[in-house]
């Protein structure tokens, strides 16, 4: 019998695109809270929140993955995440669902995206036939901690 | 968690802020003059028509006068830092955060705020 290896995603939209996160980067799913807003800080860091005992950053990815930015709904939450040691409070404009895919089912970012978004992207893979953006973590902090410090 | 020092909550551009009450040196109710400086406009953020509390900060340079909105004495409360990795992205004068039941509040350095922003001595 041949084992097949599936990875957990959690699909949540980033304005209305449908994007992807491994769930071994999620801790957790909030509803909306509006952040302490922190002189000086990027376009990205809407703010802080306190959350059982942690103070998150709130990340908006939409501006770094070229989206627009449509304000907070019912629909809206903020995905706690942690990769390597850093932990952000992700806005997402509606979690839709988590599902099990096999990994070999994770296709290559087409070479036609733009490489400011591709960047970000650990591939595609297609869920009710439509594809679905996958998000690296890794990238997506070291954007966040490295590039604005620099900039 | 530590306890910050007494403080002082600060309105401005509809934003709160703290800041140690040690750095201010007197509070006054003044008209908002065309170059009174704001809190908010310090931080590059929109005050509003009412800034019209006066604090005196001093500093090693002199004294700086900053407008707000509302002021009001607060007792002690829980400080916590911001995450390592953000400090170094936002306004050097924010040294941390204070704790207010659930919500967070930035606690401001003031004499921070003046060096950075380069103001004149009054």
């Amino acid at each position: 019998m041949v084992e097949i290896e599936t990875t957990s995603l959690l699909l949540c939209r980033l304005a209305d695109e449908p994007h992807a996160l491994l769930m071994s980067d999620v801790r957790e799913v909030i509803r909306w809270r509006v952040p302490t807003p922190i002189p000086g800080s990027p376009e990205t860091i809407l703010g802080v929140i306190h959350h059982r005992g942690v103070v998150l950053p709130v990340v908006d990815l939409r501006p770094l993955l070229g989206l627009y930015t449509p304000p907070p709904t019912r629909s809206t939450r903020l995905l706690i995440v942690e990769h390597g040691g850093l932990e952000a409070a992700l806005v997402s404009d509606a979690v839709v669902d988590i599902v099990e895919i096999e990994q070999s089912a994770v296709e290559p970012v087409p070479a036609s995206l733009a490489a400011a978004q591709a960047r970000f992207l650990a591939g595609l893979v297609y869920w009710a036939e439509q594809p679905v953006a996958l998000l690296t973590l890794a990238t997506l902090f070291a954007a966040l901690t490295v590039d604005h410090a620099a900039g | 968690m530590q306890q910050a020092d007494g403080l002082l909550l600060l309105v401005s551009g509809g934003r709160r802020y703290v800041v140690p009450r040690r750095q201010v040196s007197a509070l006054t109710r003044s008209e908002v003059g065309a170059a009174a400086v704001t809190l908010a406009g310090a931080f590059g953020e929109q005050p509003m028509t009412d800034e019209r509390y006066a604090i005196t900060v001093a500093s090693q340079t002199g004294t700086l006068v900053v407008h707000v909105q509302q002021a009001d004495l607060w007792a002690n409360l829980p400080q916590l830092a911001l995450p390592p990795w953000l400090t170094q992205q936002v306004h050097p004068a924010v040294i941390g955060l204070v704790l207010d039941d659930t919500s967070l509040i930035p606690l401001v350095d003031l004499t921070q705020l003046a060096c950075e922003t380069g103001y004149e001595a009054t």
